[in-house]
């Protein structure tokens, strides 16, 4: 009986492979993908998050893919208007990322423009927002960084049609070991 | 014959073990204390997708009784994610959040471990943002709700308030500042289940923050 509790298999979490790049001067990168129509799980104006529409709101929720294009967690991308310094307020966006074998962490953007450098090969269609890694927890517990989001869009499927992603390409780097 | 007294031995000393562990007055998880005062938000949201928050999902064997969850991938299998709008004491909208939730790895049902790990993000529209991040447990939730079964009724916990928060620095509790006014704020929060055997498709509950900007 205790060695049957012992081994029950609770839900548990697949830990799936890290696709992470070695950045030659120190740190990693790691780049996750979204299809935007496959992957949305819920959009702002099909829920009651809608009641804020009229301040810049939006929550979005979507399934969230590595380099091989396979599902590996989830994702979160809310917007909202904030205080700005000199007192107006801007657009900010939040993304939290959930990679349920490895732990969490939370970008936070800069609406500022990016010149479009990124995703050779791929048709850039609109602009490339930047920001910063603004805490994790777990094995993102002690990197600090920045990442860019890019929509893009690709044949992925090969049968000659389009599909528009969102690229968010992170470069993270470790803390100094207390 | 002696093949099913072997069976019937084994499936009865299975479901004995089950109900020894899960009802076991000596495993005791260690939970947050409800926080009264101004940060007390409450929701109901039908925004919320993915494993079976059922006994029978925490148990896993959600999927065989009711038939697959919302996340067919097996990475994000048994996580789930929401979206909800926060109300104040009048009743009135004042933030939104999603909350992305996964069953924490390697809980043993030997030890009486039913635990998720919840990660959120609040939004104050015009004013600022924050996240959030603990370790919570379900074991209340599935007491109540196999209670409830042996004695004839549905496997859901009847109760009208369960703590989900576990206290305790290996829970990891806090709230860290995002953007506008609340950039640099600090804190801890409870999240309280209302009623989840009300409707099954509507989660209710109460976010109590204490947080200093």
């Amino acid at each position: 009986m205790i060695a049957g509790a012992y081994f029950y298999p609770l839900p548990n979490q697949l830990r799936v492979r890290s696709d992470i790049g070695v950045i030659a001067n120190g740190g990693r990168t790691e780049d996750f993908y979204i299809h935007l129509d496959r992957d949305r799980i819920i959009q702002a104006q099909e829920s009651p998050v809608a009641a804020f529409s009229e301040r810049g709101v939006q929550a979005e929720l979507f399934k969230l893919r590595n380099t091989n294009r396979k599902v590996i967690g989830l994702a979160s991308r809310m917007t909202g208007l904030i205080p700005a310094a000199n007192g107006e307020l801007e657009l900010a966006v939040n993304w939290l990322l959930l990679l349920p074998s490895r732990g969490s962490f939370m970008l936070s953007q800069n609406p500022s423009p990016l010149s479009p450098l990124l995703a050779e090969g791929a048709n850039i269609e609109l602009n490339i927002k930047r920001g910063l890694m603004v805490v994790g927890d777990r094995e993102f517990s002690e990197l600090a960084g920045s990442y860019v989001e890019v929509a893009l869009s690709e044949d992925t499927d090969g049968d000659g049609k389009a599909e528009n992603l969102l690229l968010l390409s992170t470069q993270l780097v470790g803390g100094d070991p207390a | 014959m002696r093949k099913w007294v072997v069976l019937l031995g084994l499936l009865g000393g299975g479901l004995t073990g089950l109900m020894l562990v899960i009802f076991n007055p000596l495993v005791n998880d260690s939970l947050q204390r409800e926080i009264v005062g101004g940060g007390v938000y409450r929701y109901a949201s039908s925004d919320v997708y993915g494993m079976h928050s059922t006994t029978d999902g925490l148990l896993n064997i959600g999927r065989l009784l009711r038939g697959p969850a919302d996340f067919d991938e097996a990475a994000i299998r048994n996580t789930v994610a929401a979206v909800m709008v926060l109300r104040d004491s009048s009743d009135t909208p004042v933030a939104f959040a999603t909350r992305l939730s996964a069953s924490e790895r390697n809980s043993n049902l030997l030890f009486g471990e039913f635990r998720t790990r919840s990660y959120w993000n609040v939004f104050w529209p015009d004013q600022g943002s924050v996240y959030m991040q603990s370790l919570e447990s379900r074991r209340e939730l599935l007491h109540d709700g196999m209670s409830s079964f042996f004695l004839g009724g549905e496997p859901q916990a009847g109760g009208d308030r369960y703590m989900l928060t576990m206290a305790g620095e290996d829970a990891g509790n806090r709230i860290v500042g995002i953007s506008g006014l609340y950039s640099s704020a600090t804190g801890h929060y409870s999240e309280v289940l209302l009623n989840p055997a009300n409707d099954p498709n509507i989660q209710r509950g109460e976010l109590q923050l204490s947080i200093k900007r």
